[in-house]
This record gives C-alpha cells, structure tokens and sequence, in this order.
C-alpha cells in the first residue's frame, strides 16, 4: 500500500500546499518543485518578455532598413550584424512565448494532479475507515465483507509534477 | 571603410535606438530570471538566455562602432587632420571585439546571417601573411633579405610573434616563396626579398580577390568594347579607371593596377603560378591580356583569402562547376594550373564560414582541382559524410547509431557509401602514382577524372544533402513536405534540387524513403538496393563522355595507344580499373569475384526480375503512394542529361544490350572460372571463390571495354550486388591519403 507522505513545505509561497517526498529525489530540482501557480507566473513573465522582444526586433528592422550609411565596409559589416541581432531577439521573441506555452501546459498538467491527489487521499481515508471497521467486524463475523483493493494513488509523471 | 555615405542625424537614432533596445532587454531580463527560478528549469530557458545575452552583447557593441565611426568620419576634419589612419586604429580593435562575439557560436548562432556577419567584422580587420610581413617590412623600414635570412626571421625575438607566424606561414609553403620569387623576378630583385616584391605580392592578392568575383571580372572584360571573351587588357583597366560611372570598387582596383603594372604582369601569369620550380623567364611572359583561369590560379595559389573565410567561401560558390554544363565539356579550370596548398588552404578557409551540409557540399564541389587531388580528397570524404548520414535515417538502431550492415533489418549500403570508393578510385590516375609501367597517366586522362568526379559530385551530393536535411533520422514527413522535396526542392544555389536529366536520381531517393518506413527486412534491403542501381544508372550515364575520354587518349596523353599495341582486345586503360569496395577488389576485365553474405537478400536474386529497378514504378512512403512515372518536375529521361545517343532513355535490364544471358554468350567466351584470367579472386572475410548455386552469370560480370556504358553499368551492378550488405562498406576509403591528408576538412557537427 502506498504511504500517503505530507510534508511541510518550508519557505513555500503560500500557494504550494503540500509537496511530496518525491521531489527531494530529483536532483535537477534544487529547490521546490514549481506548483501549478509557479508554471503560471513563469509563463506570464515570459509572455512579458516575449513581448518586448518583439518590440525590439521591429526596432532593429527599422534601422536596419534605413541605417543612414550607404556603402563601404563599414556598413556591410553594420547590417551584417544587425541581422544577426535580429535574429537573436526575433529567437528570444519565439522561445519565450513557446517556453510559456509549455510552462502553461505544465500547470494544467499540475493542476489535474491536484485534483487527482486530493480525490485520491478522500478516497484512501474513506478506505481506511471501512478497513477498520471490516477489521473490527471480522472479529465478530468471519464472513463479514471487505473494503475492496485499497485506491490507486494517481501516477506522478513527470518528475517537474507538483501539488498545490 | 571607404565610399561611405553618410546622414548624420539618421545615424545618431540608429546608435540612440540600438541602446534603448539594449536598455529596455536588460531589464526584461529579470522576467527571465523569475521565468527560470519560478518554472526551476534553467535548462529549458537556456533557449531564451543564450539569445538574449548575445543580442545585449552585440548590439551594444555594435552601437558603440557605429557611434564611433559615425563621430571620426563627421569630425574629421577637426579632431584628426589624416583621420583615415586615425579611423582604422580605432575601428580595428572594435572590429575585433564584435567579430569574437558575431563569431562565438551562440545565440540564433549558427545561422547564415551570424556567420555572414562575423565574416564581415573579420574581413576589416584580416591580413594575409604577405599582408603582415608587407606592413611591418615597410613600418621598420628593412631594406631586404636574402631567403635564408628571411627565413631566419621565424626565430628573431627582436620580430613581432604575428609577423613571424607569418614569415613562417610563407617559408613553410614553397607556392608561396616560389610567388615571391615571381615577384621578385618582375621587379628585378635578384632573388631578395624586398619590401617592394612583398608588397607586390600582397597587392596581387588583393586584386585577384577583387577580379575574382565574375561581376566584376565581366566589367573589366567587357570595358573597351562590351564583348566579353574572357581576356582583360590593359585597355580595359585604363577604360574602368578613366569610367566615372563604373562601380567605386572596380575604379580601386584599377587604379590599383595602373599605378603598379607588375600586378597586370603577376596575373598575366596567373595560370604558371602553382609552384612548379621549373619555370623560366619564357614561362613568365604573358600574352597581355588576364583570364578568368589567371585570376583563379592566383587567387588560389598565393592563399589571397588566407583569413576571409566568408569571402573565401563566396569566391568558391562562383568558380564553375562541371555540372553547370551537361553537355559533356570539361571544367575550364585546369588541374595543372593549381597547388596542392593552395587548394587545401582555400578549401579550409572557405568551409570554416559554411555551417550546413548543403552549402558545404556546394563549397567542395566549386573548389578547384589540384593535381595532388586535394578537392577528391573533400569529395571522398563528403561522399562518406553523406553515406552514413543518410545510412542514420535507414537504419538508427535506437541508441543513436546505425544497425551493421549485415544485419538482419538493415538496408545494407546506399549509394553514396559506394560513392565513397568510387571517388577514391579514380585517385591512381588522378594524381598519376599508380606507376602503370614506363607510361603514365596524361593531363587530359587526370582532367577528365578530375571533370567527372566533380560532375557526378555536384549532381548527386546537393539533393543527397537536402535529402538528410529534410528527412532527419526519426522524422515523420507529411505528404506536403514529401511533395515538396521531389517537386520543389531547391539546391544551395537555388537552382531545382531535380532538373533535365535527374529522374533516375530522384526515383532513387523515394525508393531510399520508401525503404527508411518499411518494416519488412526482405523488401527494405531490395528497395534500398533498387535504389542504388538507379543512382547508378544516372551517374555512370552523366559520366559517360569523361569516362570515353579518360581512357581513350592521344598520343600526348596516353598509355591507351601503347596498350593497344600489346594487347588489342584490351586495353592497358581498361585493365587498371581495379576497384576495391571495402575490401571487396576486383579486376573489372576479370570475372567478379562471389561472396555469401548473411542475412543477404540481394545477393543470388535476379537482377533481371527481383532485383531490377524499372519495374518499380510507384513507391509508398508515410501511407501515400506515389507514382513514379508522373509528370512534374524533374520527370524527364536521361536523354537531357547531354544527347548522347548511346544513352538509353531508361536502364532496361531487360532490354538485348544487357540481358544476362545474351551478354554472357556475345562477351563472356573469356569469363570461366579456369586459368589466370579467369579465376575468381579471394575475398577477404567471405567464403569466395564458389559461385552461388544458380548464380552462374556472375562470371560473365567482366567489362570488355570500360568506356561501354552497358558493359560497364553491367559490371557495376554486379559489384553493387556484391557488396550490397558487405560490413567493410561502412568504412572510410583510403586510397594512398592518411587522416592527415584530410585534417584540412572541418569535423562533420
């Protein structure tokens, strides 16, 4: 039977609820592993990001269309690279808002998993108490009838997975 | 940094915007931090963070060069009366600056336009070593050395460190002393190396660099009377310089000429420029007028784009190609006219600035020939690249690498790994060190090896690279992005990846696709093999007239006229086509030898039912089927390929020419296994020498004459059936070259 594991959280935001043991044998994770409002906030400062990189980019375009330099190498070298920063921000633009897409994605996948576990402790308290009383019946009737299989616990897959 | 134009005022909110972009990001960077902590997967971000650090990076250095320009050139006048010198100082080391950042390979990196723009920035600030030696000769004021003395120079600690890596860069290549003394000779400096013939060697470098590109070298030639025929006159650079309207580049160049006609006279001579210790003051007249052969003979052989990578690279996109003209003509740009050194520089310098497969092959395939076969070197090797790259889509074994070849489930070989030991076949005669007796190998014969290496180079290596590019190991392609690989596809200079002659060669590749989604390890090893024999039925048929002419040559030239008086059935020519594919070695004039291969589902099948590829006439790829015989581009016969009416339209097995039986009865009379002649040779891990049970055409597998393509198609065929699942095809060729020979060709990513 599996072991219904609530620890303490120190230094969680007020958010983070409960976290299993089993972010602690993930080494990637030095810290917390985020929650279901973590992967939120971090999609939405990159939807921030994202946008002024956009904004920047449409910049670079601008001068780089009219540099005020004609000729020599010099310039070949300025739009050289300007195309080059164009193409780095335009990259900060695109992998920001597809980051937080993912990070979106991750705390509904959270989110379920919330939901999941609290079902599943309702559940597995609801089957500890018919499991005493089918214990404390046996000693009476040894043809009393049993709780059944003990619930399943939800699986937590991935490891960055998270109540809260 | 000169013919500049500039608005003032424009370019002030060029700078002020580039700064606030910079201002408003590092601000936005602590969404990436909290992005980072919050989501606790830097990892992930690191696709955000690397881009944004290098865009704040560069961008604010680059509004520093332009703010810094941008004030010299409008305060000229004031601040620094000879500015010129003044702003190449400055510039210099900011150049530098933004070229290490361009070029650090982060960021969007390893984009064309990161490159393209480190290549820039190191552009201003590169210098060949005649450049340097040049500069530092004239700066301390040295009236000459003898070339001991020069020579000695690598160990004076007196010398700057970079003026003596260049010394040591010229003394360490005979090319390039044996054009200083060509310089020396104009000038008359007796065999001293003096400011003067470096400088003139460096000036030569400079404008071979400027005539080397073909829009430029076409406005010379055409400048007196607008006929171009590939001779630049004096006449022409008087008319350019004098031409108020001409491009400001091209008036450089020819003021350049005129105020120092040595430069005219080392071009002149371009093509005698190789290094060949044996030329005479006859050899170094010339005709007066500047080819476009002189220009690419100079350019390569006195290294002119030592440190220019990206103008290397750009100069060696616009060298023509074999394959730019199909119809049977060879390359304008002879072997002899090139150093083995100067190719291998120009070939490292030139792929240092190209980051994909597809531009890389079209780098190797415009390089020039030398006779020490530097760019089949590069061929070879690509031809490897490629094969085991597309061997990855074929066969991944699930842990990144690739099944054995004989295994079961694999599709043994594809063409490009039998390329791989083609291309090192036609070495021995290539650089002639196969010693064949008292007669050698001529130019034409090496040309023409050299010509149709490259041709068949450039015809299949682009669509093979776009191919891998496309169609990544483990990708799952859509119907439209199949479609728009065999309909649409385009090669690295935007021409149709399939033109006028390639319907073989793109059948070839839906095959390979066909076999990289079936399951089945009968079928998938038969289709893959398929496809081969049509990649070879379109390379032998392109090759064809290179072929005619390599082993059919004139008095000059040949060992041919000579083996005809020894032996007039056969050829002395023919018989040194000995190829060894992977171990596999035979003699084509002799019967092929047999080897058992297990799992084999190629070998002891017909080639004339199972086994031959104009019965397939439709491929499945992804759950589509796809009609072969269509129409659309690239649907055309082999006919387009050059005329040739000895070409069938089709490869047709089938068909009288090439029919097993038919071709054992007319040609074969020789081909039973008894005698020396006719033995079967020892293959090594093999059991050989016992012909398959049923399987007795195979000694009839031996060419008469090489240079008849049925004949020698028939011959291939039958080597590519035996060596279809043989694990030595998996190997690198080596054919008289070691790693060394080859460490100028960067490591595959």
């Amino acid at each position: 039977m599996d072991e219904v594991v609530v620890a303490a959280a120190a230094g969680a935001s007020p958010e983070r609820g409960v976290v299993p043991v089993d972010a602690e044998r993930c080494g990637r994770y030095r810290g917390l592993v985020p929650t279901q409002h973590d992967f939120r906030a971090a999609a939405g400062a990159l939807r921030t990001l994202a946008v002024t990189a956009q904004a920047s980019a449409v910049s670079v375009n601008d001068v780089d269309d009219d540099l005020g330099m004609i000729g020599g190498a010099a310039t070949d070298i300025v739009h050289a690279a300007l195309h080059a920063s164009f193409l780095n921000v335009t990259s900060v633009a695109m992998s920001s808002s597809a980051t937080a897409d993912e990070f979106d994605r991750r705390a509904i996948v959270c989110a379920t998993y919330t939901t999941d576990m609290e079902r599943w402790r309702n559940n597995m308290s609801s089957w500890e108490d018919n499991r005493t009383t089918y214990l404390e019946e046996l000693s009476e009737d040894p043809h009393a009838v049993g709780p059944g299989l003990a619930p399943g616990r939800p699986t937590r897959w991935p490891l960055w997975v998270e109540e809260g | 940094m000169s013919n500049i134009e500039m608005d003032t005022l424009r370019v002030e909110h060029v700078t002020s915007t580039l700064r606030a972009q910079v201002t408003g990001l590092t601000s936005a960077f602590t969404k990436l931090t909290d992005a980072e902590r919050l989501s606790a997967d830097p990892l992930l971000l690191q696709s955000v963070r690397t881009p944004l650090t290098e865009f704040l990076d560069e961008a604010a250095r680059l509004a520093d060069i332009i703010d810094e320009h941008h004030f010299l050139m409008a305060n000229a006048d004031t601040i620094h009366p000879t500015d010129y010198q003044q702003r190449l100082v400055a510039l210099a080391s900011q150049f530098g600056a933004l070229a290490a950042g361009l070029g650090d390979g982060r960021g969007a990196a390893g984009t064309a336009a990161e490159m393209e723009a480190f290549g820039f920035a190191r552009r201003a600030d590169a210098e060949t070593s005649a450049e340097t030696v040049s500069a530092w000769m004239e700066e301390a004021g040295v009236d000459g050395f003898t070339v001991a003395d020069f020579a000695a120079l690598v160990g004076d600690k007196s010398v700057p460190q970079h003026v003596r890596d260049a010394v040591a860069a010229l003394v360490a290549d005979p090319v390039l002393m044996a054009n200083l003394d060509r310089a020396g000779w104009h000038l008359g400096s007796n065999g001293h190396i003096t400011p003067e013939t470096v400088a003139l060697l460096a000036a030569t470098q400079e404008v071979s660099r400027g005539f080397g590109d073909t829009s430029t070298f076409d406005a010379f030639d055409g400048a007196k009377n607008g006929e171009l025929d590939d001779r630049i006159s004096m006449d022409d650079v008087l008319r350019v310089a004098a031409d108020e309207s001409a491009d400001p580049e091209a008036r450089a160049l020819a003021t350049m000429v005129l105020a120092d006609p040595s430069i005219f006279d080392m071009l002149d001579t371009g093509t005698l420029s190789s290094g060949d210790p044996a030329y005479s003051i006859l050899t170094l007249n010339g005709d007066g007028r500047i080819s476009f052969g002189d220009v690419v003979a100079t350019a390569v052989n006195t290294q002119a784009f030592e440190g220019r990578a990206v103008e290397a690279r750009d100069f060696t996109m616009g060298l023509p190609s074999t394959n730019d003209f199909r119809d049977g003509t060879g390359n304008i740009l002879q072997i002899k006219w090139f150093s083995d050194s100067g190719v291998r520089a120009l070939a490292q310098e030139a792929l240092t600035a190209t980051p994909s497969l597809s531009e890389q092959v079209g780098v190797v395939e415009r390089l020039p020939e030398s006779p020490g076969g530097i760019r089949n070197l590069a061929i070879t090797v690509y031809y490897r690249r490629i094969g085991a790259d597309i061997d990855l889509i074929l066969n991944p074994d699930g842990d990144g690498g690739v099944l054995p070849l004989d295994a079961e489930g694999s599709t043994g070989t594809n063409w490009f790994m039998q390329g791989a030991f083609a291309s090192s076949a036609v070495r021995p005669v290539l650089v002639d060190n196969d010693g064949y007796s008292l007669v050698t190998a001529g130019w034409a014969a090496r040309q023409s090896m050299a010509d149709g290496n490259q041709l068949l180079f450039g015809s299949l290596a682009p669509a093979a690279a776009a191919f891998i590019e496309a169609f990544p190991p483990g990708s799952r392609p859509t119907q439209a992005e199949i479609e728009g690989f065999f309909r649409g596809g385009e090669r690295a200079n935007g021409r149709p990846l399939f033109e006028d002659g390639d319907r073989q060669l793109r059948d070839g590749f839906a095959l390979m696709l066909d076999a990289a989604g079936d399951p089945n390890p009968v079928t998938r090893q038969q289709t893959t093999f398929r496809a081969s024999l049509m990649i070879g039925v379109h390379e032998q048929a392109l090759v064809d007239p290179f072929v005619d002419r390599a082993l059919d040559q004139g008095w000059d030239d040949g060992f041919r006229v000579l083996g005809d008086v020894f032996d007039q059935d056969e050829s002395i020519a023919n018989g040194q086509i000995d190829p060894d594919l992977g171990g596999y070695a035979f003699d084509a004039d002799k019967p092929l030898p047999v080897r058992h291969g297990h799992p084999d589902h190629v070998i002891g099948q017909d080639l004339t039912t199972t086994l031959n590829p104009t019965l397939v006439t439709t491929v499945t790829i992804g759950g589509v089927t796809y009609d072969l015989s269509g129409s659309g581009n690239g649907d055309v016969d082999l006919a387009g390929l050059a005329g040739w009416d000895d070409v069938p339209d089709v490869w047709d097995l089938d068909s009288k020419v090439i029919d097993p039986a038919v071709w054992h009865r007319e040609h074969g009379s020789s081909a039973a296994p008894t005698g020396p002649r006719g033995r079967f040779e020892t293959v090594p891990g093999s059991t050989t020498g016992v012909p398959l049970p049923g399987n007795d055409d195979l000694p009839g597998a031996a060419a008469s004459d090489w240079k008849d393509y049925p004949d020698r198609m028939w011959t291939i065929v039958n080597s590519f059936q035996q060596t279809h699942t043989l694990p030595g095809m998996a190997g690198t060729p080596g054919n008289g070259f070691s790693d060394a020979d080859i460490s100028f060709i960067p490591e595959a990513d």
